[in-house]
């Protein structure tokens, strides 16, 4: 009997059946899988939400200003992973986003929600323009426009005195019931909250569905009867009011404005912690530029990794403005030719999992995040 | 009455004349072939019909009305839908993904009540998913919705793509090369798939094709091309024996008298390409 039986069909028939069965029925953790996921999630919960409580004022300030570098990360995702643009003038949107809330509050004396509203507005506007531009030309040309913006800027626009307040830079005094560090690092959590939210909405609505037909092939996203140019804009200026709001937040954390903060360096270091982050990935992106706001604070806390560095014969003298820098683009290197994905790609099975999926250490995403993305 | 025309479409690239006083006609409910030589500018007529080039003379006429002036989204809305010779798919998206995306003049809500997180939107959203399902079930992908786009064979991707356009409600579909990359028996499958979908919806359909079979049998009326011109026109049997046809396809020398079964050589020629 079970040698006229022919082997193929009982060897086939189990794995059919293990696979129909695993469709009918989604994998769902066990109650100790439950439990390991909660501890996971409530231990980030009190990293993100309970940690800083008992850290010193300027620490707290480092945290609010990664938790901000995260919206600008997302700002920069909107222009690098959706729509396909590089922009080397992002330093621009942010600080002109800075110094319209300073403006708005220090010099109109306007309330603080005033500001930021401004600036969100002041940031979609100049990202308009410059979407306007896009539309004519793209790729390297479109990063040397926005090279060209950002000198611009710096050296024409954050001269005006009466918007910058000249040498000694503009006030920007924290909110009222915001005024202490920590209240306004959990502020800086809400807005970072809303921008997630507003991220996470347009890609699963028509629009970010579009952008993504549209950043591939243009011609397809056009017979799905999108309008490719329309929308182009209006991803330029979603980037640019996140740009805004960014530049908005990080004037009040530092209770100042300054022309000096708004270099080319800041807009490297914007691209490098976005490409790092991992392209189209919120979480990878967040954390990418958490990482690297706290670069300077993390070298200087755990001293021995300066000494470290300082005990290599030759080795750069690594300091908290050039840390970013240096680090930065050996992280980029390492991103672009090992894992195109950034950190959103290592922490997708970590992701899967804390959702209550299994451990997929294979999960590596679309396959689709290339160098070329990048289009310069 | 015809949905679709073009009258007397001429396009120009440099000192190559592209498409030459072009005249197409697709009637209501008719499959209509264009066939000719690699060249010949089949696929500009489409890209002058579906808004992606402006024609230098003539007019669009869909519906009966000139959209000539209008751009490709706009066509689109108006029930123009078309596919790409090499797939017009988002390849880093699934099949389901793509199914959705293409219902984007569907969604019935505005983008920035999408970015807010609407109540509406997502109610929306769910419809819109259960519709690609629906068409899935119809063009027969329905096994590979959840995969990405990127790995799938060529030939899944073409009937993907044909839901894809479906997904966007058109009236009129362009079909640039469907059985390109098919066997003869999923080109028979897919001739009965185009023939269930006029029947279901009511569409009219305009393909380029180069499996003749598949035109003989679906096809009410062909057109062929070469060097931009009209070459002939007629029911598919008359277009495929015309002698102009034959050598455009064969070359001068099948005018030769002295070549015997010359029509045997090029129905089997033909027949296999």
């Amino acid at each position: 009997m079970a040698i006229t039986t022919p082997p193929t069909p009982t060897a086939a028939t189990p794995t059919a059946e293990t696979k129909a069965s695993r469709a009918a029925r989604p994998f769902r953790p066990s109650l100790p899988g439950w439990v390991a996921r909660g501890i996971v999630w409530i231990a980030l919960g009190w990293l993100v939400l309970v940690f800083p409580l008992g850290r010193e004022a300027f620490e707290v300030q480092q945290y609010s200003e990664a938790v901000i570098f995260g919206i600008i990360g997302l700002s920069l995702n909107v222009l690098l992973g959706y729509v396909g643009q590089i922009s080397l003038g992002h330093q621009a949107f942010v600080g002109i986003g800075a110094f319209t809330a300073a403006y708005v509050v220090s010099v109109q004396t306007q309330s603080f929600w005033l500001g930021v509203a401004a600036a969100v507005a002041i940031g979609g506007l100049q990202a308009l323009v410059l979407g306007g531009v896009s539309l004519r030309i793209t790729g390297l040309y479109f990063a040397l426009v926005t090279l060209s913006y950002g000198l611009v800027a710096e050296k024409n626009i954050f001269q005006i005195e009466e918007l910058t307040g000249g040498g000694q830079g503009q006030p920007a005094p924290k909110p009222e019931g915001f005024a202490t560090d920590w209240r306004y690092y959990y502020l800086c959590l809400a807005f970072l909250a809303i921008v997630l939210w507003i991220d996470w909405r347009m890609m699963r609505t028509k629009a970010g569905r579009a952008l993504l037909a549209l950043r591939e092939n243009p011609k397809v996203a056009a017979t799905f009867g999108v309008n490719v140019k329309v929308l182009t804009l209006f991803a330029f200026v979603v980037s640019g009011a996140f740009a805004g709001l960014g530049g908005a937040l990080l004037a009040f954390n530092d209770t100042f404005v300054s022309p000096e903060t708004w270099s080319f360096n800041l807009a490297l270091v914007f691209v490098i912690m976005t490409v790092v982050g991992g392209l189209r990935s919120r979480a990878g992106v967040v954390i990418g530029s958490a990482f690297f706001a706290l670069l300077g604070y993390l070298l200087e806390k755990f001293s021995f990794l300066q000494d470290g560095i300082n005990a290599i014969p030759g080795a750069p003298d690594l300091s908290s403005e050039i840390a970013p820098l240096v680090i930065g683009p050996v992280l980029l290197l390492l991103t672009l030719t090992l894992f195109p994905g950034g950190i959103g790609q290592q922490i997708r099975p970590i992701q899967g999992w804390l959702r209550g999926r299994r451990f997929d250490r294979h999960d590596r995403g679309p396959k689709e995040v290339r160098i070329s993305d990048v289009r310069a | 009455m015809s949905v679709l025309e073009t009258r007397g479409i001429s396009v120009r690239f440099g000192g190559v004349y592209a498409n030459t006083d072009v005249n197409i006609e697709v009637g209501e409910w008719e499959i209509v072939g264009i066939i000719g030589p690699n060249g010949a500018g089949k696929t500009t007529a489409f890209n002058v019909i579906t808004g992606f080039y402006r024609p230098d003379r003539g007019r669009v006429i869909f519906k009966g009305r000139d959209v000539t002036d209008l751009s490709v989204h706009e066509r689109v809305a108006l029930g123009l839908g078309r596919t790409f010779q090499n797939v017009g798919l988002v390849k880093g998206s699934t099949v389901r993904e793509n199914l959705v995306s293409a219902q984007y003049l569907d969604a019935d809500y505005s983008i920035l009540a999408g970015m807010a997180g609407a109540p509406r939107s997502f109610t929306v959203e769910r419809e819109l998913n259960r519709k690609a399902e629906a068409i899935a079930d119809l063009m027969g992908v329905a096994d590979i919705l959840d995969e990405y786009v990127v790995g799938l064979p060529y030939g899944v991707l073409k009937r993907v793509e044909i839901a894809t356009v479906l997904a966007t409600d058109p009236e009129v579909l362009l079909l640039d090369e469907p059985s390109s990359g098919m066997g003869p028996e999923e080109a028979h499958e897919l001739g009965d798939s185009l023939l269930r979908l006029r029947e279901e919806f009511g569409l009219s359909i305009a393909m380029i094709e180069h499996h003749v079979p598949l035109v003989v049998r679906v096809c009410d009326y062909v057109y062929c091309l070469n060097f931009g011109q009209l070459l002939a026109e007629g029911l598919p049997e008359e277009v495929r024996n015309h002698p102009q046809v034959v050598t455009a396809y064969l070359g001068e020398d099948a005018d030769d008298p002295a070549l015997s079964g010359v029509e045997h050589q090029i129905e089997s020629l033909l027949d296999t390409e």
